[in-house]
């Protein structure tokens, strides 16, 4: 039998994507959780992931879970592995009993993963899951509240974080080309500049340029569009624009 | 230039994110023309979402020149080598030429361009520029229209002066090509002409024929006679006389 301790001994938590790039969907998410105490045999963790367009929840964005597709029913894998404090690694297998557990709430989400350690693990290892697909938030500015707990195999607390972590990308992403863009409504859909009167012969003036674009990363409500003509193409000033 | 999407609502990925640009003018070059797009999330700061560089060739137009229709042209002086007379034009262009837009006539190589700073133009405004370049073969025209603008398939007419020589042989001058530009060079509209009449030439005649014995004595022999003429144009290398 083990003892536990006090909840709220701080373990030190590193989050981290495999992805630099805004948006991508299929990125592996790595949590890396060092625990202070032995982590125990057949020892779980619960992983709190905020929602992956949390700074858009206040813009009116629908919550959208960080394990692409896990709300809805998507398919996700979890590894675990292990480093010791000494740096040596190894692979630790997950509970057939008590398979990982996705549980959506309303601002985030938690993720239980249970191993298979069949003896306990010194004090100061590093757990760390790999978790996969996540999607990457969708601007540069980090999501924060990532948060760790570590219990045995009953659910009794030995350890958590405290305070949240964030993680960020350091890429924006890029823009469809289509066709057969990935959700969007029309499968013909590309991205692309067109003249409507279809008047293609150089000086012709008085012309409208319509613009359809497929951006990987949402739009939140006051998000911003800058549009660069090609250098030796001025801008006509004069023109009344649509641009919203 | 920048804007901001509808700010109504939130828009998930893959958008489509549709907006327009009214009321512009086409460049006036053929080049592939690139557009670059940047989006940010607007939060006291502002963070990257999404970008597209022009490099990426996504958002791209190309544009096509339109056309000069020459109907016709015709030297005034169809003697061989002449530079003397002029050489008349009649075309028309598919879009509005502007004052400040140039019209280079690059000429056949059976003929040959003077190489002039300023050659006289007939049927043109007052503040034409005309410029002769010898090595191009080709003539430049300025201030076709002067102040006011030459509507489109408006044809006009033209006799450029002295600038043109003609080729020593009887034979039809080939293809002229026009090209509407604007002040920084870019294409409006281009065309070609062949004039493949044969019949604009005639030749050349000697003005004046003499003939001098070295003696004047009757039935003395041998004497020289110096023949002396004055052809009227050039006289190509390798030419012979026939007396």
């Amino acid at each position: 039998m083990h003892f536990t301790a006090a909840a709220a001994v701080p373990g030190t938590l590193t989050v981290t994507s495999s992805s630099a790039i805004n948006g991508v969907v299929d990125a592996t998410l790595n949590f890396q959780l060092r625990a202070v105490q032995p982590f125990l045999a057949h020892g779980c963790v619960t992983a709190t992931l905020p929602k992956v367009n949390q700074n858009y929840l206040a813009l009116g964005a629908s919550a959208q879970g960080l394990i692409t597709n896990a709300c809805c029913g998507g398919a996700f894998t979890v590894t675990a592995s292990s480093q010791s404090p000494g740096g040596a690694t190894s692979a630790q297998p997950l509970s057939a009993a008590q398979p990982p557990r996705f549980q959506a709430k309303s601002d985030s989400d938690a993720l239980r993963v249970c191993l298979y350690n069949a003896a306990d693990l010194a004090a100061g290892t590093t757990i760390i899951l790999a978790i996969t697909p996540i999607t990457n938030p969708p601007s540069l500015k980090a999501i924060s509240g990532f948060e760790a707990a570590i219990t045995d195999e009953n659910g009794n607390a030995v350890e958590a974080t405290t305070g949240t972590y964030g993680m960020g990308t350091t890429a924006p992403g890029g823009f469809y080309a289509g066709p057969g863009i990935p959700g969007a409504a029309d499968s013909s859909g590309t991205t692309s500049v067109t003249i409507a009167t279809g008047k293609y012969m150089v000086g012709e003036a008085d012309q409208r340029y319509d613009f359809t674009l497929y951006p990987a990363g949402a739009m939140p409500m006051g998000a911003k569009l800058f549009l660069t003509l090609p250098s030796a193409w001025r801008l006509d000033c004069n023109a009344a624009s649509s641009l919203p | 230039m920048q804007g901001w999407p509808s700010t109504s609502s939130y828009r998930p990925a893959p958008g489509p994110i549709k907006f327009s640009l009214s009321g512009m003018t086409n460049p006036t070059t053929t080049t592939e023309q690139y557009f670059a797009v940047t989006t940010y999330h607007q939060d006291g700061s502002q963070y990257l979402i999404d970008r597209l560089l022009a490099s990426e060739k996504m958002l791209k137009l190309q544009f096509s020149t339109g056309v000069v229709t020459v109907t016709r042209i015709m030297p005034t002086d169809g003697m061989i080598y002449s530079s003397a007379g002029a050489y008349n034009f009649t075309m028309s262009f598919q879009h509005p030429i502007l004052a400040t837009y140039a019209l280079e006539i690059t000429v056949p190589r059976t003929l040959q361009v003077l190489q002039k700073a300023g050659c006289g133009v007939l049927g043109l405004g007052a503040s034409y520029l005309c410029a002769g370049d010898a090595s191009g073969n080709m003539i430049t025209l300025r201030g076709l229209v002067g102040s006011s603008t030459l509507a489109s398939g408006t044809p006009i007419s033209f006799s450029v002066q002295q600038v043109i020589q003609n080729p020593g042989t009887f034979i039809a001058p080939g293809e002229f090509s026009f090209k509407v530009v604007t002040a920084d060079g870019g294409k409006v509209d281009t065309g070609t002409f062949t004039d493949s009449n044969a019949t604009h030439y005639y030749g050349s005649y000697i003005t004046a024929f003499n003939a001098t014995s070295s003696s004047r004595v009757a039935g003395k022999q041998p004497v020289s006679i110096t023949f002396t003429l004055k052809p009227k144009n050039v006289v190509a290398a390798g030419a012979y006389m026939v007396l």
